[in-house]
């Protein structure tokens, strides 16, 4: 009997687990949960926090009931915060001048884990993760310019948080937003285009293509489809596996 | 150390320029600021489809695709079919750069303030709550992607909304 109960509530818990992949992977509409955005947000969503960066600060809001936020934290973070990325319980953010990543073990206040600087870096810097890994870029040109700097994909090893450690760095130009999709990295680059990469072995990131004349700003890849923002607008893309991502479609910027 | 060089080089600078303009005026070109009045920057409404005129950071949920069009507001899409995405609507919602969405509830920088819109209806964005001044609204302090004269903001005559190229004359703030 303990047996067989125990069996339905696998069963069962295996049920509403494939449902809730089912969920996360049918491009439906589902009016409940949380979307998608892309690296340079500066908002970002866990549970039923919504977390806020101005140019130094995390700022924590409880959204249990999500039509009246109320503020519950802030927290002096760093000079310079660009972007916010919120992976598995913690937030990695990126900084001018590298990465901080907070445990939000306790949701409505986020804590310091640790923050990478990488090396004499100072540039715009979004950041993604997957597994891992985190995905860093460091652009230095237009306002990002702030001195000598090698603009660079940088790979870092985050399984420790509290001690992420550099795995590669790769010199690419002009670097903007990113999105990782399994073994797939795509990479803005502004007026040089748009660019796919194979990051299946960390310690060696190939080139896979290059899309020169797709300005691009960010990206959210999504279950085979690619969302590309840049100043011509919005352009879609399906894309498998090794193979040349194929035009869906443009919404053009006319203003 | 290169901090204090650059300040002593940007003193210098003003020392220089304002005995410049003891004998003449300096007329450059240079930014000066758009400005809005805090009522105007909390004006909020939807209207039909629009076209984009600076693309900004993009959102999606659902089939639902969001674009937001830098310091104006937000572009709904229904992208269902991504090779034919629909426009839905446009949530003006001014000096707004980024957005996040749980459930039904659209969160979004309004100017200073942080502000929760229900969506549940992408064609009336309905203001659920308002957060004034939630956090220090410093980007608008000098002009993004911007190097050169322009005109130093004054808090008094509002918000900035946006920045516009003209001829200054003795501009007192240089990047």
């Amino acid at each position: 009997m303990h047996l067989s109960n125990k069996a339905s509530i696998l069963l069962f818990s295996l049920l509403i687990l494939m449902l809730a992949g089912c969920e996360q992977d049918s491009i439906s509409y589902s009016p409940s949960g949380t979307g998608i955005a892309g690296s340079t947000a500066r908002f970002a969503i866990s549970g039923d926090h919504l977390y806020v960066i101005d140019r130094q600060n995390l700022k924590t809001y409880d959204i249990s009931n999500n039509a009246d936020p109320n503020f519950t934290n802030e927290t002096e973070v760093g000079p310079g915060i660009e972007t916010i990325f919120p992976y598995e319980e913690k937030l990695y953010l990126g900084a001018r001048n590298g990465m901080y990543i907070y445990d939000l073990s306790n949701p409505a206040q986020p804590s310091t884990e640790s923050s990478s600087f990488f090396s004499h870096f100072t540039g715009c810097d979004p950041v993604v993760v997957q597994d891992d890994i985190a995905y860093v870029t460091v652009r230095a040109s237009g306002s990002c310019q702030t001195g000598f700097v090698a603009e660079s994909l940088i790979m870092v090893d985050v399984s420790d948080s509290s001690n992420p450690l550099t795995i590669q760095e790769t010199q690419v130009e002009n670097p903007y937003g990113l999105g990782i999709d399994g073994n797939t990295l795509f990479l803005c680059q502004g007026d040089l285009g748009f660019s796919i990469w194979n990051v299946e072995d960390p310690d060696n990131p190939q080139m896979l293509q290059q899309l020169e004349d797709l300005h691009s700003i960010d990206v959210i890849p999504r279950n085979g489809l690619l969302m590309i923002i840049g100043q011509d607008g919005l352009y879609q893309y399906q894309y498998l596996d090794g193979q040349e991502p194929q035009y869906l479609s443009h919404i053009p910027v006319t203003g | 150390m290169r901090n204090i060089i650059n300040s002593l080089l940007l003193l210098s600078m003003c020392l220089v320029l304002s005995c410049e303009n003891k004998e003449q005026d300096l007329i450059v070109a240079g930014m000066k600021p758009v400005y809005i009045s805090a009522e105007e920057v909390r004006n909020l409404n939807t209207t039909g489809p629009v076209a984009i005129q600076e693309a900004g950071k993009i959102y999606t949920k659902g089939n639902l695709l969001f674009i937001n069009d830098r310091g104006r507001g937000v572009h709904v899409f229904d992208n269902s079919d991504p090779a034919a995405p629909q426009a839905i609507s446009f949530i003006n919602i001014p000096r707004n750069f980024d957005i996040a969405i749980k459930d039904n509830i659209l969160y979004a920088d309004n100017g200073p303030d942080l502000i929760a819109v229900d969506i549940s209806n992408p064609e009336n964005a309905q203001l659920t709550k308002r957060i004034e001044n939630a956090y220090a609204d410093e980007l608008v302090v000098f002009p993004p992607d911007y190097e050169g004269y322009f005109e130093c903001v004054d808090s008094e005559r509002g918000i900035v909304l946006d920045w516009e190229m003209t001829q200054l004359t003795n501009p007192e703030c240089r990047r």
